[in-house]
């Protein structure tokens, strides 16, 4: 550096002479991303320096009727693309023209709204219809775009993949596998089929999927783990046979007990993580108490791992999206977004009390009132503490997600 | 400025236009430049800084004898009596203090502590530049900061169309 810092500047102010890699550090601190966009919009320099690889931006919770707001600042935003949306990580779904359309910061796709069955996809992939059965139904209900779609990844530009429930709503419905390959024509998803041993045909029934390893990672709510090939999402292959055993002092056959999958892959790509919410039967529960415990695949010894810590990451959990931030990059953020916790939306964490007997202290009574809120648990300590975010209600009855922006 | 005392090591810190400043070693070791510098045993008599000015430097110098580690001899900045948490709770006020200064003051804190590698100092000046980005518009930041906007107005409206991908 050939200037002298302490020049007195009277007549000139020295910022726009900030270094990038000053700039850089700043913006690094930022923890909103809409902050690093008014950042990077500025100047050229600041642009660039917005553009490098950055810690991750801390995510936005969803409020209903296309409004989100962010976690870090509690400000509010407006989606671009009507009320009718949801987001699946960095991507946004809404409805244009009648038609859906999946996009990030970088791409659109433009996704089928109906659906076929296909029993033998990998034995025929030509341009023609492989399945034989032509009949396709529709996916959207009335009342909003992703009702029936639980996730979707974008594996890459040529294969997505979704579980969806075809017949929401309806009772002994379930979440099924399926796949589609955008510009091959065929604007459908593919309802991958399997024969059970009475020799009927069934889709393929999930809680959860993740990228990992090049496969698409698929867990049942038996915690049993399968891997379908991306080349050939018909290759199965069952990867986790058994469950992990429950902890003392809760009872599965009690008829409240309930538990939640989350599989999310670290934020280093390393490992490909389970998180299993125990809900107990109790005649009380209280906020601040909650079972979680965190499980790691082993894909040699075929097994789950618990593991206790969290190597000083952030998990954030929801139906749509579930993602593992470095806590390292994170700590300038404040004081809640430490590392090795679990972030969990309010409106799970009220869903889940209502089927208790709720506690009737000032932060359940918010969680019940729809004020818009997350929870985090602390792996260390063990213990529940929620956030209320400002002066914003959560629209009735409206679905909640992570939303990561990105771009 | 510190003075010598039976003891405790000091280190004498030379700004560019000449100003000498003798501190503790513990204290001029909260920046991790200087810190280098002294384990590499490149300081026997004085460590020329340059590129900071007297004016900022003694800034920094005051800013890391109140960081310092109290545990250690220096024995200044707090009593034993006073607890951990009254003591972080001290520090934050004296940091809002500190950190009051104009904005070409703030510019030469924030190159200082990035040269001379002082985190916690680094973390005040930056944090301190975030809030006033993050509460501000687009125009209110660039003339905040008089920074000159160098953007065409078709790349200007590009960059904001790419921005509004998601929200308006």
């Amino acid at each position: 550096m050939g200037i002298c810092l302490g020049k007195t500047t009277t007549s000139r102010s020295p910022w726009p002479d900030l270094p990038p890699d000053l700039a850089a550090l700043i913006i690094s601190r930022l923890p909103s991303h809409r902050d690093r966009l008014s950042f990077g919009a500025v100047c050229r320099d600041w642009r660039l320096a917005a553009r490098q690889e950055l810690p991750p931006a801390m995510p936005c919770i969803s409020l209903g009727r296309g409004a989100y707001q962010s976690i870090a600042d509690g400000k509010v935003f407006r989606s671009s693309h009507g009320a009718d949306v949801t987001s699946f990580g960095s991507y946004l779904l809404y409805k244009h023209s009648r038609r859906l359309f999946l996009r990030d910061s970088s791409s659109t796709i433009e996704i089928p709204s109906d659906h076929h069955e296909c029993a033998d996809e990998c034995s025929d992939r030509g341009d023609h219809d492989p399945c034989g059965s032509k009949r396709t139904w529709p996916l959207i209900p009335a009342e909003g775009v992703a009702f029936t779609m639980r996730k979707v990844l974008v594996c890459s530009s040529s294969l997505l993949v979704a579980i969806l429930n075809r017949d929401a709503g309806r009772p002994g419905s379930a979440y099924c596998l399926v796949f589609f390959r955008p510009g091959t024509g065929q604007l459908s998803w593919v309802l991958l089929l399997t024969t059970n041993m009475y020799g009927s045909k069934y889709g393929y029934k999930y809680r959860d999927i993740a990228l990992y390893r090049g496969k698409i990672f698929a867990l049942k709510s038996s915690e049993q783990l399968f891997t379908h090939e991306i080349g050939q999402p018909c290759c199965v292959e069952q990867v986790i046979k058994d469950p992990t055993p429950l902890p003392p002092g809760i009872d599965p056959s009690s008829p409240s007990f309930l538990v939640k999958h989350y599989m999310v892959v670290s934020s280093d790509n390393r490992k490909l993580l389970m998180v299993r919410w125990n809900i107990p039967h109790a005649a009380y529960v209280h906020h601040s108490k909650m079972n979680l415990q965190v499980f790691e695949a082993d894909l040699e010894k075929r097994q789950w791992l618990e593991v206790n810590d969290l190597d000083g990451q952030l998990l954030f959990l929801s139906r749509t999206c579930s993602r593992a931030l470095a806590g390292s990059s994170t700590e300038h953020y404040g004081q809640t977004f430490r590392g090795n916790r679990v972030f969990i939306l309010g409106t799970d964490w009220a869903r889940i009390r209502r089927r208790l007997n709720p506690c009737t202290c000032h932060d359940c009574e918010k969680l019940g009132n729809g004020v818009p809120s997350y929870c985090v648990y602390d792996m260390t300590s063990g213990k529940l503490s929620l956030v209320s975010l400002r002066r914003t209600r959560r629209r009735k009855n409206a679905g909640s997600e992570w939303f990561f922006p990105s771009g | 400025m510190a003075t010598r005392e039976a003891g405790k090591k000091m280190i004498m810190l030379k700004s560019p236009d000449g100003m000498e400043f003798e501190v503790e070693e513990a204290v001029a070791m909260e920046s991790q430049t200087i810190r280098k510098m002294i384990e590499d045993d490149c300081a026997d008599t004085a460590i020329l800084i340059p590129n900071i000015n007297s004016k900022i430097l003694s800034r920094v110098i005051e800013y890391c004898n109140k960081h310092v580690p109290t545990t250690g001899a220096t024995g200044a900045a707090a009593s034993d009596t006073v607890a951990p948490a009254a003591l972080a709770e001290d520090l934050k006020i004296w940091d809002a203090e500190f950190i009051k200064v104009n904005r070409a003051t703030r510019f030469n804190l924030i190159q200082a502590a990035s040269y001379l590698n002082i985190k916690g100092l680094l973390d005040l000046t930056s944090q301190t530049t975030i809030d006033t980005i993050s509460d501000n518009s687009l125009e209110e930041i660039r003339s905040f900061l008089s920074t000159k906007n160098d953007y065409l107005p078709e790349e200007e409206q590009t960059i904001r169309r790419e921005n509004q991908w998601a929200f308006q």
